[in-house]
């Protein structure tokens, strides 16, 4: 039978959870970012559905059980949960959902390149023109041309790789802060669902 | 147990879903501890998804990222970020074809060291020479452009705008005349020049071929685009896209005129835009 968990986590379970990332709090709300996006990830590639509310999930688990004992190694302790979280979703899904109809394009994405357009204001020019030049050619031409790219910028294809990717994290980051500020709902470090 | 290194090729099977349980296990637990490969694995499913919205994965591979695209909305929302990406991107190429030759001959006068000046010069007016006969030839078989939206450049009057390397985009969305309550569109532009696109809300797409026009407060035209049609966007929603640069819109208001154009090529008023420029100095 499907069915979702319901859950909700107390604000001191989770400062309790951000504090055990990092006594700072900034910094603690960029490695929050970063669990989410590793468990997200997991969930992806383990095919299970609904992956956020299996994140969410995931986290109060780990938060209540950092309440109740001394966990020595955070991460692996993490991974072990997502993955009881995993088996547990897999056998609540056990009717086959029906596939969504395929859209013949990604919908949505009209949207996105409205914020995208407005985010890439926000960067400096260099960085504007590196990450356009770097996506603007289709694979035939993509080898010699992020070739020509790192020997302008005189750093090797394997750093320009990275550089763009931070870019590209940055932008994305930037349209995903937007589409949420447009629907009008935080993002889950400062809007998760909190029982006081 | 012995463990596979963890490569490139390692990582894509595991996006792929090919990894036995014990190779899957032991990638999970890499990225876990490890933020460099966290990020290379992220650089590669960035790969895997732009290639994906170019469909050009094997039939396998597309199939599973429809799959989990439609299964998640975080990952939609990526897929969708990677197609705007791929757009925003392929709207610069036309503008760097046409930077192209300026570029070649900017690097040639630039890079050449002093003792090679008069082998440089005369390859220069070699080079110019080609170029000359290319710009020529180029002007009278313009390339296809690749972005979505129709190029001003092609269907506009008046003089083409100012060559610039990667002009970026600002995008404004309007409602036509009756549903905009009164409330008047208006578009702030920051110093520089831009392509400003401007999306045309309409109220249902239909088969039809539209004609747009974009007048002054004196009623002057601006640009004109023809041969326009309507794009769904969305739930159901279709809007018409229109590009021009900036530098042509000066502060002011300004009226788009929407005209169905008949077979017989009669046309028929079907709505209005209006906006007003302001630009940010």
């Amino acid at each position: 039978m499907s069915g979702k968990i319901e859950f909700a986590l107390s604000q001191e379970a989770f400062d309790r959870f951000l504090a055990r990332l990092d006594s700072d709090r900034e910094r603690a709300g960029q490695k929050y970012e970063t669990l989410r996006r590793k468990l997200i990830m997991f969930f992806r590639y383990r095919d299970c559905p609904d992956d956020s509310a299996l994140v969410d999930e995931t986290i109060d688990r780990v938060a209540r059980k950092l309440g109740e004992e001394h966990i020595e190694k955070l991460m692996p302790y993490i991974l072990a949960v997502a993955r009881r979280v995993a088996s547990e979703a897999w056998r609540r899904e056990d009717v086959p959902r029906p596939a969504p109809p395929v859209p013949s394009q990604p919908p949505g994405w009209e949207q996105q390149l409205e914020f995208l357009s407005v985010c890439m204001q926000l960067l400096p020019a260099r960085q504007r023109t590196l990450v356009l030049d770097y996506y603007q050619h289709d694979k035939s031409q993509k080898i010699e041309d992020k070739r020509r790219l790192a020997a302008d910028l005189g750093i090797a294809a394997t750093a320009l790789r990275v550089r763009v990717f931070r870019i590209r994290r940055q932008l994305e980051q930037c349209v995903t802060n937007k589409i949420r500020e447009a629907v009008g709902t935080g993002n889950g470090f400062e809007n998760r669902s909190l029982k006081n | 147990m012995q463990t596979n290194p963890l490569t490139d090729d390692l990582l894509i099977r595991y996006l792929l879903g090919e990894l036995t349980e014990a190779e899957r296990d032991h990638v999970e637990e890499s990225y876990f501890a490890d933020e460099k490969l966290n990020e290379r694995l992220t650089m590669l499913e960035d790969a895997m998804l732009d290639a994906w919205v170019r469909g050009r994965l094997p039939p396998d591979a597309q199939d599973r990222y429809r799959r989990l695209a439609e299964a998640s909305p975080d990952q939609r929302r990526r897929v969708e970020f990677a197609e705007a990406l791929r757009r925003m991107a392929a709207q610069q190429v036309s503008t760097r074809e046409r930077q192209t030759w300026r570029d070649v001959v900017g690097n040639f006068l630039f890079h050449v060291p002093a003792r090679q000046w008069a082998l440089g010069a005369a390859a220069v007016a070699i080079v110019a020479g080609s170029l000359i006969y290319y710009e020529n030839t180029r002007r009278a078989h313009p390339p296809v452009q690749q972005a979505a939206t129709p190029s001003p450049q092609r269907v506009t009057k008046g003089p083409a705008p100012a060559v610039q390397h990667a002009i970026p985009v600002l995008a404004f969305t309007l409602s036509p005349l009756e549903r905009s309550g009164g409330e008047e569109n208006r578009v702030v532009i920051p110093a520089g020049v831009y392509t400003i696109r401007l999306r045309l809300d309409l109220e249902d797409c239909g088969a039809q071929t539209l004609k747009a026009t974009i007048q002054n407060a004196a009623d002057a035209t601006v640009a004109r685009f023809e041969g326009l049609q309507p794009q769904r966007i969305g739930s159901g929603a279709c809007a018409l896209f229109v590009s021009i640069s900036s530098d042509r819109l000066g502060p002011g208001q300004y009226t788009v005129r929407l005209n169905h154009v008949a077979a017989d090529g009669t046309t028929e008023l079907v709505g209005g835009y209006t906006f007003r420029i302001e630009h940010k100095r």
